[in-house]
């Protein structure tokens, strides 16, 4: 059964706020209010003068404690990049990061195209692969983390404030601590917002948003044959509060499950989110052994997915 | 929706039962959308990459290369992953291509991208696909490696870039045997360890097929003229082995695949 083997983050000191931002994202003065008091934004963090993308990979898998002593057991080194194209070719963040962390014997690799739920994916694939070789012992180091080059102007600003952080796990095939039990993932290519020609992209996404999150969720916790009301806790992705108090509504979840603090005070760090929300959680004691929770989370593209995991 | 549980399913294994390929000449109207060049700029600033004078008018999407091969193969039955093996970017670099492009096949196929591997990456897409098989969640894949010919910079280390835009598509089902295998090396500077490796997959098979990386298709080649002949070694029951060595990566990467035998 694929299991976490050690989950850590890396959050930049960096903070600007969203009024700070407003003028590189065009927001009026009434719109930032807006997305602090309804959305519940807050600040960001970003990188410091002269601090790379590759910095911010290679800093979360520096905070990895797990990982220390068993580099040699590390098969495979996977990126989990939400952006499709981030660098220019064939500059190559994944390669650059494993020479700098002792991990140039693992294959590295990225994988994409499932916006900032990649993450989701990179775990589900990574368990597999070392499944599929038969090692017992053999980890895979799965990293996220994506730095703001540029700005979208097709995406609403409550979607498109991001933040910059990192974050690693270890994965394991057949480990006891941070269980997968079930995984579910719904693509809707029809919502392409690259599509060619496409005006109504963001308006068709925004409508089919909250159900089909609701979709992925409850299709989760039935594949891990549980019910919703044996999630304890829910690890969001962190681009709004409103959006996810619309999907508790929905599924009639308690909203004080999910962990939003980091909406405030951290911002949508792509795929990251799922690890620095880990990583708040440990430090807030919200996981017990045992504990079944579930992180969620969807993306432009667009991708929708849910994992429950037992503690 | 692809939903997985730990509970234990059938593993089976993969074997290429189809293929399709083309190349295209003209360049697709997506590299003139006039975000492309503030993209690329924002993106390469950072690195010191400064783009080409424009206009930008030649380039393809990956995304519209792709889709008549999928027509090709489409025989209304469904697919269960779909995997889009790239190595340069394409004219369309926001877009979730593989998301896209299960939209487009019958299954809503679990569909990724796999990519930052040179051309290593069809390898790796090949065993993630035995990877999903062995765990009993794809009896149907799709295995796409596209790629476009363009650069709308000049890159900041010296690269191969592909002679012409091309797409191959793979269809792959579940057999009753192991038919494909694949090793991966790291860390490998020359080439010179490739003869070990196609001689050790060579072994056993009465004249096996050997297939070199093409310069000038530096990821398509191989899976274009393994597409090329599938049907004529198929009927032959070969042994087709792929050879490749991407030195900008240190990859190393071969596969054998035994055609003809279901």
């Amino acid at each position: 059964m694929t299991a976490l083997a050690g989950v850590s983050d890396y959050l930049p000191d960096h903070r600007v706020t969203i009024a700070e931002l407003a003028g590189e994202l065009l927001l009026s003065p009434a719109h930032v209010q807006v997305l602090q008091r309804k959305y519940g934004m807050r600040e960001v963090r970003r990188r410091a003068p002269g601090e790379t993308g590759t910095d911010l990979l290679v800093s979360a898998v520096r905070a990895l404690a797990e990982l220390r002593g068993r580099e040699r057991l590390v098969r495979y080194v996977i990126y989990a990049r939400g952006v499709p194209v981030a660098v220019p070719f064939p500059v190559n963040p994944v390669h650059e990061l494993c020479d700098r962390v002792g991990l140039g014997h693992a294959l590295p690799f990225t994988v994409t195209h499932h916006a900032c739920v990649t993450n989701l994916l990179a775990i589900d694939l990574a368990g597999r692969l070392l499944a599929a070789d038969g090692d017992p012992d053999a980890l895979a180091l799965v990293v996220a983390g994506e730095t703001v080059f540029t700005q979208d102007a097709e995406l609403p600003p409550e979607a498109r404030i991001f933040g910059e952080g990192a974050g690693a796990c270890l994965v394991s095939a057949h480990g006891q601590r941070d269980r997968v039990l079930g995984y579910a993932c719904e693509q809707r290519g029809d919502l392409d917002h690259w599509a060619p020609g496409v005006t109504d992209h963001a308006a068709r996404f925004a409508k089919a948003y909250r159900g089909t999150l609701c979709d992925v969720i409850n299709a989760a916790v039935t594949a891990a044959g549980l019910r919703l009301s044996d999630i304890a806790l829910l690890l969001p992705h962190n681009v709004n509060v409103v959006s996810w108090q619309r999907v508790c509504a929905q599924l009639e979840f308690p909203v004080d499950r999910v962990l939003l603090d980091n909406v405030a005070l951290a911002g949508h760090a792509f795929a990251a989110d799922l690890f620095v929300n880990y990583r708040l959680a440990v430090a807030r004691n919200l996981l017990d052994t045992g504990t079944v929770y579930l992180a969620a989370a969807a993306g432009y593209g667009a991708t929708f997915a849910a994992m429950v995991f037992q503690h | 929706m692809f939903t997985t549980s730990p509970n234990a399913a059938d593993p089976t294994r993969l074997t290429l039962v189809r293929a399709a390929y083309r190349a295209f000449d003209e360049h697709s109207p997506l590299a003139r959308e006039p975000t492309l060049p503030g993209y690329l700029a924002d993106m390469g600033r950072p690195f010191g990459v400064r783009l080409r004078p424009a206009p930008f008018t030649s380039g393809h999407s990956h995304g519209e290369m792709a889709e008549p091969l999928l027509d090709a193969l489409d025989d209304g039955r469904p697919i269960d992953v779909l995997v889009l093996a790239e190595r340069m970017h394409d004219v369309r670099p926001g877009r979730a291509t593989a998301t896209y492009l299960g939209s487009r096949v019958p299954g809503a196929p679990l569909a990724f991208a796999v990519c930052d591997q040179g051309s290593a990456a069809p390898f790796t897409a090949l065993r993630l696909l035995d990877a999903y098989a062995r765990s009993g969640v794809c009896a149907r894949a799709l295995l796409l490696v596209v790629e476009q010919s363009t650069l709308h910079y000049e890159p900041i280390t010296p690269v191969r870039l592909p002679d012409r835009h091309t797409a191959v598509a793979l269809l792959l089902e579940a057999g009753p045997t192991t038919t494909i295998t694949v090793r991966q090396h790291v860390g490998v500077a020359d080439g010179a360890a490739l003869d070990a490796e196609l001689d050790s997959l060579c072994a056993g098979h009465d004249d096996p097929v050997v297939l070199r990386a093409s310069a000038d298709l530096p990821l398509t080649g191989l899976w274009w003229e393994l597409a090329a002949g599938l049907d004529s070694w198929a009927a032959l029951g070969k042994r087709v082995v792929l050879a490749d060595h991407d030195p900008t990566v240190g990859l190393l990467s071969v596969a054998a695949i035994d055609l003809g035998g279901r």
